[in-house]
């Protein structure tokens, strides 16, 4: 190789080095966009969307081959196939909800009739696509979905129906089987209520079941467990704490509420709140991440005014008032934990009258 | 906190350190969106460019790597909301990340994907009063937001 072809090749491989730094520059500032819902009949419309927990792929209702015909399709998030995953939609017939299981691979869809808005079947299908299978077949008559979520095992799906006058609480296992009912039935008295959590782990419901008696209750989902009741007593808000150790709830029907918790495993209930004046009520609460503490909104101190306090689920030190002193008129909106769980923002007139600050 | 102003919303990083949150804070009739750190230590900053008198700030949605905010305004026209990213502690200017929606045109409700790549997002981006499915990454699949050179 002569000089000229070295300094040629030289010059050849910092054009190369140059370009390629441009490019990766140029590459770096492109945004890649895709259209998710491709594309629509006239009058068509995509709503409702929603990202699998893995985030790999997208969920949408859409009218898109006829319009009027709502049906549920998946697509990969970064664009590809849409796939459509429900079937036999008509303009009377539709998906109206669907939910994604945590781990990803499944979406449990509800079809209604449009005019009526009774439900009338509850499937599974593939979140890539293959034949949704029914999991509550035959549905009852007049029914309607009021409540349902997949426990965080992706073993069940766990769902309140009301057929007018009553309301069951079901569960059905997403691998197939037979629905069976947890709470409520024909026999209910007419006009009951039930509402209903899933514990983290998956394996337990918890649930409030007015009928007549109101009642906090705790159901196994796979059956390895006999169920019980935490209280009987109005408590139609309550939580359950990340680590499964306690139920927390707001006894009373109306003001004044009462906070309390009692074990998840059952056992005496105990009030959290200080004792409070007159008409006060705690009003709100919200479990801390790490499952210590509770934070809570109540006019405990002085009927009227709202401030925020704290009190340790194992009791270990006196409830505290988080928010400082409060003018009068003043009080405590909005709270929330840090997901560390050692500080609470909050929105309040602390200072000012109607001056909410942060 | 002008007079009439007050904070209407807020949200915590995942990584605890910055409170971001709307008010009418240097308006009493425009929501903008501000962020702070945890502690208050220093003065909060806006993360929106200046908004003209008939603009707010819609909703935002903290990225789960706690770099930046996803949030709808109508800056330029009233009622069109478009999408923009803007990094958490400032130093930036938002980054409008839809394309020009159609006249009448707006975003809708819009997630931000679990490993903090992209944003999925409803608009009428195509055609007025057609609601469609969109997403957008940046192209090297590392994160957003991206500086646009």
């Amino acid at each position: 190789m002569n000089k000229r072809s070295v300094t040629q090749l030289l010059v050849a491989s910092l054009l190369v080095f140059l370009l390629s730094l441009f490019l990766t520059q140029t590459v770096e500032a492109v945004l890649m966009y895709f259209k998710l819902s491709g594309s629509l009949v006239e009058g068509g419309d995509a709503n409702s969307m929603a990202l699998s927990p893995d985030g790999k792929r997208v969920l949408f209702l859409a009218d898109a081959y006829q319009d009027g015909v709502i049906e549920l399709f998946s697509v990969p998030a970064t664009g590809g196939e849409r796939i459509m995953l429900s079937q036999g939609s008509t303009t009377a017939v539709q998906v109206s909800r669907f939910l994604i299981t945590p781990d990803s691979q499944y979406v449990v869809y509800v079809r209604n009739i449009i005019s009526t808005g009774i439900d009338i079947g509850v499937y599974i299908v593939p979140i890539e696509g293959g034949v949704p299978r029914e999991l509550h077949d035959p549905m009852p008559l007049h029914a309607r979905f009021l409540g349902m979520d997949i426990s965080a095992d992706n073993q069940h799906l766990v769902y309140v129906i009301d057929t007018d006058p009553y309301q069951v609480l079901w569960k059905v296992a997403l691998a197939g089987g037979s629905p069976s009912s947890i709470a409520g039935n024909e026999m209910d008295v007419a006009g009951n209520e039930i509402l209903f959590e899933l514990a983290p782990q998956g394996k337990h419901v918890v649930y409030y079941h007015k009928s007549i008696f109101p009642t906090l209750n705790r159901a196994t989902l796979d059956g390895s467990e006999g169920d019980l009741t935490y209280i009987a007593g109005e408590a139609r808000i309550f939580d359950i704490t990340p680590d499964e150790s306690s139920v927390v709830y707001l006894l009373g029907a109306t003001a004044p509420r009462r906070l309390y918790a009692v074990p998840f495993g059952g056992g005496m209930p105990y009030e959290l709140n200080e004792p409070l004046l007159g008409v006060g009520t705690v009003q709100s609460f919200i479990i801390s991440p790490d499952s210590q503490y509770v934070a809570y909104r109540a006019d405990e101190i002085g009927v009227g005014k709202f401030e925020l306090l704290s009190i340790r689920l194992d009791y270990v030190s006196d409830r505290t008032i988080l928010n400082g002193p409060i003018v009068d008129g003043g009080n405590v909106f909005m709270y929330q934990i840090t997901p560390n769980s050692q500080g609470v923002v909050f929105i309040a007139d602390r200072i000012t009258p109607d001056l909410r600050e942060l | 906190m002008v007079v009439g102003g007050q904070v209407n919303n807020f949200s915590i990083t995942p990584n605890n350190s910055v409170v971001v949150f709307t008010a009418t804070k240097l308006s009493p009739d425009i929501s903008e969106l501000f962020a702070v750190d945890i502690f208050g230590a220093h003065e909060p900053w806006r993360l929106n460019t200046p908004l003209a008198g008939f603009a707010d700030v819609g909703t935002f949605i903290i990225a789960p790597n706690s770099t930046f905010v996803a949030f709808s305004a109508d800056t330029l026209f009233d009622g069109e909301y478009n999408l923009s990213i803007v990094p958490i502690l400032g130093g930036s200017s938002p980054i409008r990340i839809n394309p020009s929606l159609v006249a009448g045109g707006r975003v809708g409700p819009f997630v931000i994907s679990p490993d903090s790549k992209g944003v999925i997002y409803q608009a009428e981006q195509d055609t007025d009063e057609v609601y469609e499915v969109y997403s957008v990454f940046d192209r090297s699949l590392i994160y957003l937001p991206v500086i646009v050179r």
